[in-house]
């Protein structure tokens, strides 16, 4: 996969921040554009189930080992209108936590660099606010501010201090009450905080 | 030689550089739009780094996500392909000064060559005849001076302009106000840059242009014609061949000596063609220059046996150009059709969607330039080439035959493309014949003067 393909060597990461950072993103896109309504994903570091909102919650305890688990690639084809793009940021309504209304949301990259910890370290828990920076990503010298759309808990920091990251890659996992799709897409499309595209446009002639 | 090289591009030139650096020993660098994740290119490339969303601006346009993977990748040079920031010389500026080498001309060069008004004049000085044009247009009474001058019709052209963008005919001074407007604001969009200027319209002339080489120690040689005359309505080049059928073999030497007397006036290195328009009498004028590799480049390559891309490399790599003009010899003939994703009934409409099954042709004397395969997206968010087939034979008669072999071989399902017209092309008399000029597609092929008999190929 084109994600996993850069060239720095890097220290293995705990098992969970595995889990999220090469499972839970990617499977997220696929359940999105799938017609699944629930999807439930196991692995011996942690388990994720994914609801669609508008989709009716399966009411059996969460760890009952049901509804549509992602062993065979091929039950879960994506079947649905591949024009449509799923949302970025996409609410998951989750059953783990046993309450109802909450939601993960993803924090994705959206400069190419090298991402850097913030100067206080960010522990899986922790109450985190609306603005809170949450780490920084250094590019081309500049240093672009990662902040936290929403107050939320973290669930976990996917990237690592030193790492490349690139457009789109998750940084943070993080956990808060239930938001719409556009809620989440207006708090988090922060303003580019990158350097403007260095080409400038020239006035045409009016006439 | 380089160790890493980022290709800032995507569909099938990343491909096809990422072979010539294979080749080379080079390891390759891609990036893709969040739209080009599956795509082709970041899974030929040892690396790949998404720098942005689908809209081109904030992803192939995107300098700083571009420089900042290069810098992550800790690559040696930057290959830009060709449209983008092929042409770009700001762009090429900020690679030197991020120590990454541009795999192309000076920045001067671009800014020269880039700026077509100032273009036409440097080649003027050089002796090479040029078209009678204007300056940059920044006035009605102006631009009606010109046209008053020269005669209608006339062509309103983007100064930062290529592939047809930014380009209108005007055939009466009433139209004319209006011309500059569309055609400013389409350059606008296209390269950020609206400034237009105008030029005299030669009347069915042919377009012809000529390769060029040149390395960074001043030894500059041609790699032959290239017949281009058959354009869609938008002036975007749909069919090329080489060499150019029933071009006089003075006018092509002439040709040929002022495309390498022009390069070498303005020092340029790297590759680069030099377009020209032949008009009927065998009069040949210097239209612009294009300081980048071009999408018809395998036609001269598999004609004159020279792998331009792996040249373009070395000579950025410092090497000398060791091939001789002696040497650059025609074999057989060669014909390129490009296959768009486009709906030839409809105005040549863009089409986008996901492929079904992709059948590319093979066998003796075809090539296929593509980076779409079966089960591949189309995304709407760029130009609409799916494929170059480039088909070669002794002779012109063979290739053709060729050609429609080939074609007759192509499947892509899930779109409309341009085979259908290729196809139609490929049977017309005055194509047989080599008789085509600019605006004959238009004219012959598109809205045939009569209906009737038209089916069966004038």
């Amino acid at each position: 996969m084109a994600e996993n393909k850069k060239g720095r060597a890097r220290e293995e990461p705990t098992g969970f921040v595995r889990f999220v950072r090469k499972q839970v993103d990617p499977l997220s896109r696929f359940f999105a554009a799938s017609p699944l309504a629930q999807l439930q994903l196991k692995t011996p570091h942690g388990s994720v189930t994914l609801v669609k909102a508008n989709a009716a919650v399966d009411s059996s305890p969460a760890g009952s080992g049901r509804a549509g688990e992602v062993a065979g690639a091929d039950s879960a084809r994506s079947t649905g209108d591949s024009a449509k793009p799923a949302a970025r940021y996409m609410p998951w309504t989750a059953a783990q936590n046993g309450e109802a209304g909450r939601s993960y949301i993803t924090i994705n990259s959206e400069v190419v660099g090298i991402f850097h910890d913030a100067s206080q370290p960010n522990v899986p828990g922790a109450a985190l606010s609306s603005g809170q920076v949450l780490g920084y990503i250094e590019a081309l010298r500049l240093r672009n501010e990662v902040r936290c759309p929403i107050d939320s808990t973290l669930v976990a920091q996917v990237v690592e201090d030193g790492q490349p990251v690139d457009f789109g890659e998750a940084l943070f996992v993080v956990e808060s009450a239930l938001v719409s799709p556009d809620e989440i897409s207006a708090v988090t499309s922060s303003p580019q905080e990158q350097a403007p595209s260095e080409v400038a446009p020239v006035e045409p002639p009016r006439l | 030689m380089f160790a890493k090289v980022l290709i800032a591009n995507r569909g099938e030139i990343a491909i096809r550089v990422i072979r010539a650096c294979r080749e080379l020993g080079v390891k390759t660098v891609a990036v893709f739009s969040e739209a080009d994740r599956q795509a082709l290119h970041p899974r030929f490339a040892d690396e790949a780094y998404c720098i942005g969303p689908p809209q081109t601006a904030r992803s192939y346009l995107n300098i700083p996500n571009i420089i900042s993977a290069g810098e992550i990748a800790g690559v040696d040079a930057i290959h830009p392909g060709y449209g983008f920031l092929s042409e770009n010389s700001q762009f090429a500026e900020i690679c030197a000064s991020h120590g990454f080498k541009f795999i192309g001309p000076t920045p001067a060069a671009l800014a020269l060559m880039g700026d077509k008004s100032s273009a036409k004049h440097r080649m003027a000085e050089a002796g090479v005849p040029v078209i009678p044009g204007s300056d940059i247009i920044e006035s009605e009474e102006q631009a009606k001076r010109f046209a008053r001058e020269v005669g209608f019709p006339v062509l309103i052209k983007a100064t930062a302009g290529g592939g047809g963008k930014g380009m209108r005919i005007v055939g009466r001074e009433a139209d004319l106000a209006a011309g500059v407007t569309a055609a400013s604001g389409e350059a606008q969009a296209a390269f950020s840059d609206g400034r237009v200027y105008i030029e005299k319209l030669l009347v069915r002339p042919r377009h012809i242009e000529v390769q060029v080489l040149g390395d960074e120690y001043g030894h500059v040689i041609h790699v032959g014609e290239r017949d281009c005359s058959i354009q869609k309505p938008g002036h975007q080049k749909l069919l090329e061949e080489t060499p150019a059928p029933n071009l006089d073999p003075s006018v092509r030497g002439d040709l040929l000596a002022s495309a390498v007397r022009a390069a070498r006036a303005v020092d340029y290195a790297n590759a680069g063609t030099l377009e020209f328009l032949v008009s009927e009498d065998g009069g040949y004028y210097f239209m612009e220059m294009n300081t980048r590799i071009q999408v018809e480049h395998p036609i001269s390559e598999v004609v004159y046996g020279i792998d331009l891309v792996k040249w373009q490399i070395r000579i950025a790599a410092g090497e000398r150009l060791t091939r001789r003009q002696e040497e650059i010899k025609p074999y057989g003939h060669a014909i390129e059709c490009r296959i768009n994703a486009e709906d030839v009934a409809n105005g040549f409409r863009p089409t986008a969607g996901k492929l079904g099954t992709v059948l590319l042709p093979g066998g003796p004397g075809v090539r296929v330039d593509s980076h779409i395969f079966s089960g591949a997206e189309v995304p709407p968010y760029y130009d609409s080439l799916l494929a170059k087939i480039i088909v070669s034979d002794r002779t012109r008669g063979n290739t053709i035959i060729r050609m429609r072999r080939a074609l007759a071989e192509t499947e892509i399902q899930g779109v409309e493309t341009t085979i259908p017209v290729h196809e139609r092309i490929l049977t017309m008399n005055s194509f047989l014949d080599g008789h085509t000029y600019v605006t004959w597609l238009r004219e012959h092929v598109l809205q045939p003067p009569s209906a009737v008999g038209a089916a069966h190929g004038r």
